[in-house]
């Protein structure tokens, strides 16, 4: 089912034919459809913990928000009472739904937050290096060692083993399946 | 808390007491459970608390795991949209035997998201939460298909934009599924749409094999590749390991989507050495009847069909509660009904949930020291067994040779004593848990083709996995995986979950957040992504839509000796209504 608002739809819809804007990109000589360029972030701080209600209904905020066609990602934090939008502006040349910060903080007071925008901080954000290639390169946050070993055990003289290991095995699996590949050829003379 | 304490007999006098009017349903008891008041409910004995969301409005709110007789349901309330009961697992005793393995796993080291997930599960790619990593990874290659299934939504309809990443995103993808740690994402399902739909098909398996991926999983209707096994010789060549494809039933009423064309698709298969896993979806009512036969076609085929995955169905989308209650069906709902098709060949007895693995791995890891592949999904979310089939057509369990209970736990005990020892201390450790493993297999009873004492102790001493893939080569393996919907979500599965998609952004999600909260993952990202109607009949001369749409001539197919062979001259190792020529006739007709 749709879970759009009719408003949403409108505006997709809207912006389907609109431009003739090049999505795909190149980068290093490859070619990527990147639906957006420069969007906007914005942070509201100190939202009013009464008017989040709880964190069930900051969620339910979030998954609101998300609703919007123009917003891309959206986090409502209850115990640290911020909001974060990640959205599509107006001044995008995209064919996407857009929104202005207005339209942000009116939905927002639909949903009975009551923000003004003199309180928010706004950005610029590069969609293409800050939101696609930041998930292509995620951060490494932690580091646990295999069942039953401590990590001291682990990063000493473990870890390097094992990765010469699997870099090695990953080699061998590669050219195994070449000479497999050329068994079958031979198995398939109606492959060629 | 004493789920044990079975309290059904007197709500039902509670019920007659306070006079509540009884609907037929009542007293059928798969449906009772949903016809209860709010006051009976409440009297039911609980087994857990849960975090579930409203179907409504999709509020977070508790959920109750309760026992109703046999049954296990889950019930939660939403302040604004009351009450909702659905079931969750047809079979208390058998859900206290699953939920005996269940274990947290290891999610990701490098997350998508460096975010605790307290909003779960409206913050995915995958966050810090979550619990397991990605064990079987879905990319979506194409949303256009050649058929035009009415219960789809996956599909693009005529004038919808199409959402076909580029061989580049693939790429990009594969190489980041394949940097995922501790554990690299080791298994693909290249699905759509019909992925077979695309041109460069091959090259996109080829590629998937470059980035290092061992199993490489087609989902497809197997339509195209009956008519072109030429294709599957391609891409079997690329690296192409399975194809996991629907099959609904054995007759064209239960199977009407490629109940014709599956015979062609395992001719091409045999010829081209890529194994079957045949996918039912499981809808009571609908092609519950159908199971035993489902397993007895596939044990014709073992020498291609590797397994079968039975799907119970999710309720995604808004459904009619009538309609829900009706052809809702659990996992060991399934299990159940196989037991009684295959008249106890095949028992509920013999099933196992899917994180039991875990107490092997955490052995094997706790002696090698190296990360092993961790099945820590969570335990109502599937089940499996393996099935033999001896010489003399006899199907044997593996259970009924096999203490499975018994080794797990023998493993389990060992990996727990390897905790902290030396490296010489582990290897005397092993060389006890390997000499204690003869005891839980009985040779007497063991299928007279296999030596699985042998196999075992290769998987155990060699830490071998190939040696499962042995295994395959001679059993049939069952396997049930039971996606959730808005009505049984439970987001202590989710967090667990395995079964990953990934998008064109590099974000990885959990099945039953992309499918289950389509709005928010699956509809909205293809939307970001995929090319307007319009760009791509521009980019792509002479296609159409309806071009693209399969049109069957049923006379030819069931005159093809493929056809015959396969519905038509079959062994029987149930005991079934096999080779009726009265159902080969009815298959005739156009469904």
């Amino acid at each position: 089912m749709d879970k759009r608002t009719s408003d949403n739809k409108d505006l997709y819809t809207k912006s389907q034919g609109a431009s003739s804007y090049d999505e795909y990109l190149e980068d290093g000589g490859k070619r990527y459809r990147v639906p957006y360029r420069t969007i906007k972030e914005v942070i509201f701080t100190g939202v009013g913990k009464d008017e989040l209600r709880d964190a069930e209904h900051a969620a339910r905020l979030q998954y609101r928000l998300l609703l919007l066609e123009p917003v891309l990602k959206a986090k409502v934090d209850f115990d640290g009472q911020k909001i974060t939008i990640l959205y599509n502006p107006e001044t995008a040349p995209n064919r996407f739904a857009k929104m202005s910060l207005q339209g942000l903080l009116d939905f927002l007071a639909k949903e009975g937050v009551l923000l003004d925008s003199k309180e928010s901080k706004s950005r610029d954000v590069d969609y293409y290096r800050e939101v696609y290639c930041y998930q292509y390169d995620p951060k490494q946050i932690r580091e646990r060692p295999p069942y039953s070993f401590t990590l001291e055990e682990w990063q000493k003289g473990m870890k390097g083993k094992y990765v010469a290991k699997i870099k090695a095995a990953e080699s061998k699996k590669a050219e195994k399946f070449s000479e497999w590949k050329t068994d079958f050829e031979a198995q398939h003379p109606e492959l060629k | 808390m004493n789920p044990d304490d079975d309290k059904s007999s007197s709500v039902q006098e509670e019920s007659n007491r306070q006079g509540v009017e009884e609907s037929p349903e009542v007293n059928d008891p798969l449906l009772a459970p949903y016809h209860r008041t709010a006051a009976q409910i409440e009297k039911m004995p609980i087994i857990e608390m849960t975090k579930t969301i409203c179907p409504e409005c999709k509020l977070i709110i508790d959920g109750t795991i309760y026992k109703d007789g046999d049954i296990v349901m889950i019930r939660k309330t939403c302040p604004e949209h009351g009450q909702t009961v659905e079931k969750y697992w047809e079979d208390y005793d058998l859900y206290m035997k699953m939920r005996k393995y269940n274990y947290e796993g290891r999610g990701l080291d490098n997350p998508d998201y460096a975010d605790d997930g307290k909003n779960c599960p409206f913050d995915c790619g995958i966050c810090e939460r979550h619990k397991s990593h990605s064990g079987l990874i879905n990319v979506v290659v194409t949303n256009r298909c050649h058929l035009s299934c009415f219960y789809c939504f996956f599909y693009a309809k005529d004038g919808e934009p199409i959402y076909e990443p580029t061989i580049d995103e693939l790429d990009k993808m594969f190489v980041k599924l394949r940097s995922q740690k501790p554990i690299a994402s080791n298994a693909i399902q290249l699905t759509g749409g019909e992925p077979t739909l695309r041109n460069d098909l091959p090259e996109i398996v080829k590629r998937a094999k470059q980035a290092g991926f061992d199993q490489i999983q087609l989902n497809t209707t197997g339509i195209e590749l009956g008519f072109d096994p030429k294709l599957l010789l391609k891409l079997r060549h690329e690296g192409l390991s399975t194809l996991y494809m629907s099959f609904d039933g054995v007759s064209a009423r239960t199977n009407p989507k490629n109940h014709w064309e599956v015979p062609l698709a395992i001719s091409a298969a045999r010829k081209a050495g890529v194994g079957i896993v045949l996918v039912p979806t499981v809808i009571r009512t609908m092609n519950d009847h159908d199971l035993g036969s489902i397993i007895n076609f596939a044990l014709n085929n073992i020498d291609v069909v590797r397994a079968i995955n039975f799907q119970p169905v999710s309720m995604v989308g808004r459904m009619p509660a009538r309609q829900r209650e009706k052809q809702r069906i659990t996992v060991p709902g399934a299990i159940k009904l196989i037991e009684q098709q295959t008249h106890g060949i095949i028992s509920k007895d013999d099933w196992f949930s899917v994180p039991y693995t875990g107490a092997i791995n955490k052995f094997l890891e706790a002696l090698t020291g190296e990360y092993k592949y961790d099945l820590s999904t969570h335990f109502a979310c599937g089940a499996g067994t393996y099935l033999f089939l001896d010489k003399d057509d006899k199907v044997i369990p593996i259970t009924r040779f096999v203490d499975a209970a018994g080794l797990a736990e023998h493993l389990e005990g060992f990996a727990n004593e390897l905790e902290g020892k030396s490296k010489l201390e582990r290897k005397l450790v092993a060389v006890k848990a390997f000499a204690g493993i003869g005891k839980f297999i009985d040779k007497e009873k063991q299928p007279k083709a296999v030596n699985f004492a042998k196999i075992l102790t290769k998987i155990l001493t060699k830490h071998d996995f190939k040696s499962i893939g042995d295994l395959q080569m001679k059993t049939l393996f069952l396997g049930m995986m039971h996606f959730q919907d808005e009505y049984n979500y439970d987001i202590k599965r989710v967090e667990k979950c395995e079964v990953h998609y990934t998008l064109p952004d590099g974000r990885v999600i959990p099945f039953c957040t992309f499918n289950v909260i389509p709005e928010l993952y699956r509809d909205k990202a293809q939307r970001e992504y995929a090319i307007p109607a319009a760009e791509w009949g521009a980019t792509h001369q002479g296609w159409s839509y309806a071009k693209e749409k399969y049109k069957r001539n049923i006379n030819d197919l069931v005159a093809k000796d493929e056809y015959k062979q396969a519905y038509g001259n079959l062994t029987d190792y149930f005991s079934l209504p096999v080779n009726r020529p009265e159902l080969l006739e009815e298959n005739r007709e156009e469904y």
